[in-house]
């Protein structure tokens, strides 16, 4: 019987614990988020703490090429020009940045504008970001597989969404990626890389309809200098759309702030023009629920193929439903969903800030972590501005 | 013999115990003669002050006494930032200000059996203020922390017995509280956070009664036991604070920000004094007095929820967050050198109340091992009561898992002097 015990104790013992990951070679696919487009642009100085970056330097990975770009960026990036009587933003110069020369095979694979089915699938498109990342080496996927990955972090379908809540247009096979498409091109993704011997985790899609792009504006008219609405006989006051007076709840982009400065959309009763907005600036009630539903659709594929493969996931858009509610405190500085004072995201409204990527790359290290990995979290203090004393502020 | 043997056992029986024997958090001690003796006392009915820890002490005190005293607490405790906030590199500390609280208590014996008394304390003080508050990475957590609870205790105890006395005291309790921080804005242009106002709000305070109960008994010339309940306070408040405009050197951001941080701030909070509980036994043993205390704290009722600031749920915080009940054990020892001097020493330990998570600027209460020692100087109807109090705070990480994501060590020590005079007349 004491016998018995023992043998029981050693198999305990013998028990494999869970192997760690190895970052000897990580490569990242993915869209826009993973490439670490900040303010719209695509520009060395935000790609070097882009998400997978971060990862990568938190991990101990050997070697991390990016597909860097110069200053100002391609495009170049967006700056605030100021903030009164309204807010200017506008590309930081007429000539954007290039391509830096690098002979090496990328890690971080990611590419703006791109889809699932895409990442799978193209190895051009014309000169575009495709071909800068790519440089005509065979698809994303590809060229991930051809570095014998030890590591992969797959986020995609964010830039899917965005064509759509960036148009104003829900149109399914065109703003819109079909749900069949986005699983085939995701499955193809994780399947293929997990075949290859990668430890692999993945992110789900956030809700970018709550993003400060679609949620700045109101739908109706506002005082430019305090933001406070304009009332008239108490009731505010609509702006316009094709439709008439815009019914409560239509999201307005920030593509409208130009038109609004120059009084389009706004009723001739607060001296605007009368003239409507474009159906190309306004989000309303039935196309917030298509897109809805398509994040809906995209992150059950996204469940369903990561749980068959035994692959983590980040749970992005749930931790993006608690920050549009309540922001993240962070010693006391409150980073909220607000544009420009919200510190989460960038001056384009649907990238985040590198203080956003941050907080991102460490719910991405959580996730990693529980594969058995011990990443410590990413500093935050560089990012949000208040350093400890003696660091250097 | 039998009622030696009890006492150590029961001692004994504490001592093996001391993870079950836990926390006080910033409780005070009520005199220096206490404080000599880490705090035990529940047992003990020498002096005035005796009737702080147990309201029965004072049916066994005779003529009038008097002892006005106070006490000084310096705190050593430092703080070394974590990632992910505010990162490592940065070592800083608690400002070595000393907090002073009184300690007034005297004694009427009415009859033989019947004593009143009436103190002036602070059963619970704390007042935390950062060094450098201007650049402490906490900041905008806490820069100034301070609660105060003044409490006039009048009370009556009866003798039950020759050997038995209950005590019942009701405490009028003052409670101030003060919160000194910044408030961080995101600057527009450089997507930084800077320090965009100081808020305060000055010390607001609160009056509330409540009371305690207490049971001494001799069951021998040399033994004794005692129990002590003193109920919880609830202190509300309610005014307005102060939120003074940081400009940041842009016109633009400054027009912004004085739109989102107005000058003053309406605000409540509430915080909630804890009940305590104890029992103690004593013990003479020739010319030594043994002690030995077991301490139960309402400390899970501490707190209740954040400083609410009217429409502003970005400023409000709950910077107390989650502590819970605690249990200390302390263990004390008098000798009598002589008809002029007695000395004492104690040690006492106590868990933190805080849980790891919660540990913050607001309030970093730490586990503490405290070291005591003091004396006792007579003469004629006089007396001098010194004693010091050196509490160890081992190093507390919160690991990353702060609820207020402020991730750090925290450590170091707190001295405590406390001095009385005391007469009986």
């Amino acid at each position: 019987m004491r016998h018995h015990g023992l043998v029981v104790g050693l198999v305990l013992c013998a028990a494999p614990a869970a192997a760690q990951p190895s970052f000897s070679q990580y490569v990242a696919v993915g869209d826009s988020f993973l490439a670490g487009v900040v303010s719209e642009s695509l520009v060395e100085s935000h790609q070097e703490r882009s998400i997978p970056a971060l990862i990568a330097h938190q991990g101990g990975a050997p070697s991390f090429m990016q597909p860097l770009v110069t200053e100002p960026g391609i495009p170049a990036e967006l700056t605030l020009l100021s903030l009164a009587p309204t807010a200017l933003i506008a590309p930081k110069s007429t000539v954007p940045g290039a391509p830096r020369l690098f002979t090496a095979a990328f890690h971080n694979l990611a590419i703006p504008n791109t889809t699932a089915t895409d990442l799978a699938t193209r190895t051009s498109d014309g000169g575009g970001m495709h071909d800068l990342v790519l440089r005509g080496r065979g698809t994303a996927l590809a060229q991930a597989m051809g570095v014998r990955p030890t590591f992969a972090t797959v986020w995609v379908g964010s830039d899917e969404i965005l064509s759509a809540v960036r148009r104003g247009r829900a149109v399914e096979g065109q703003t819109l990626t079909p749900a069949a498409t986005f699983r085939a091109g995701f499955q193809a993704l994780v399947t293929n890389l997990r075949a290859a011997g990668a430890t692999v985790v993945a992110g789900n899609v956030m809700d970018l309809t709550a993003s400060p792009f679609a949620t700045t504006l109101r739908s109706y008219y506002t005082d430019p200098i305090t933001g406070e609405a304009v009332r008239l006989n108490g009731a505010v006051v609509p702006l316009l759309g094709p439709n008439g007076p815009l019914p409560e709840g239509t999201l307005v982009t920030l593509v409208a702030s130009r038109l609004l400065a120059q009084g389009d959309g706004v009723p001739a009763t607060v001296g605007g023009k009368g003239t409507p907005l474009p159906d190309e600036v306004i989000l309303d009630a039935s196309e917030q629920a298509q897109i809805r539903a398509r994040i809906a659709d995209f992150n059950r594929a996204i469940d369903e193929v990561c749980q068959a493969a035994g692959v983590p996931i980040v749970d992005a858009n749930t931790f993006y439903q608690g920050f549009v509610k309540n922001g993240r405190a962070i010693g006391g500085i409150q980073v909220t969903n607000q544009f420009l004072t919200g510190g989460f995201w960038s001056y384009d409204g649907v990238h985040p800030t590198e203080l956003g990527y941050a907080m991102l790359a460490n719910e991405w290290i959580a996730a990693i972590n529980s594969t058995g990995a011990n990443l410590a979290p990413v500093a935050l203090a560089p990012y949000l501005g208040a350093e400890p004393p003696g660091v250097g502020r | 013999m039998s009622l030696r043997f009890h006492f150590f056992l029961a001692a004994a029986f504490l001592a093996a115990r001391p993870y079950e024997a836990a926390a006080s958090g910033f409780a005070q001690d009520p005199s220096a003669r206490t404080a000599g003796r880490a705090g035990a006392g529940f047992a003990v009915a020498d002096a005035p002050s005796a009737f702080a820890l147990n309201p029965a002490a004072a049916g066994f005190l005779k003529y009038r006494q008097l002892e006005l005293g106070g006490h000084a607490t310096v705190p050593f405790v430092g703080f070394e930032g974590e990632s992910p906030y505010p990162g490592a590199g940065g070592k800083e500390s608690l400002s070595h200000t000393p907090a002073v609280a009184p300690a007034v208590y005297y004694s009427h014996s009415l009859s033989d059996r019947l004593v009143f008394g009436l103190g002036v304390g602070e059963p619970f003080a704390f007042d935390y203020r950062w060094a450098e508050p201007e650049a402490f990475t906490g900041r905008f957590l806490s820069q100034r922390s301070s609660l105060h609870s003044l409490s006039l205790t009048p009370l009556f105890a009866y003798k039950l017995a020759d050997r038995m006395a209950l005590g019942v005291s009701l405490d009028v309790r003052r409670t101030t509280f003060r919160l000194d921080r910044h408030v961080a804005g995101i600057q527009p242009f450089t997507q930084l956070a800077i320090d965009a106002a100081a808020l305060s709000t000055g010390s607001a305070d609160t009056t509330k009664l409540s009371g305690a109960v207490g049971l001494l008994a001799k069951p021998s010339d040399a033994f004794s036991i005692g129990l002590s309940y003193r109920h919880k306070v609830q202190a509300s408040f309610e005014g307005d604070a102060t939120l003074s405009r940081i400009p940041s050197g842009n016109a633009q951001v400054d027009a912004r920000f004085n739109l989102l941080y107005p000058g003053v701030l309406a605000y409540a909070a509430q915080i909630n004094l804890p009940a305590r509980a104890g029992g103690g036994l004593a013990y003479d043993w020739n010319e030594w007095l043994l002690v030995a205390d077991v301490e139960w704290t309402d400390w899970s009722s501490f707190g209740a929820g954040p400083v609410a600031f009217e429409g502003r749920q970005d400023l409000s915080a709950d910077l107390t967050g989650a502590w819970r009940d605690v249990f200390s054990l302390r263990l004390g020892a008098e000798r009598e050198v002589n008809e002029v001097w007695r000395v004492r020493g104690g040690y006492a330990f106590a868990e933190s109340p805080v849980t790891r998570d919660s540990i913050s600027p607001f309030a970093p209460e730490l586990r503490r091992h405290v070291v005591a020692f003091g004396a006792t100087w007579s003469f004629g109807a006089w007396r001098l009561d010194l004693a010091n109090t050196l509490a160890v705070h081992p190093a507390r990480t919160t690991a990353g898992t702060s609820t207020l994501r402020f991730d750090g060590r925290y450590g170091g020590m707190q001295n405590t002097f406390s001095v009385s005079i005391g007469c009986q007349y």
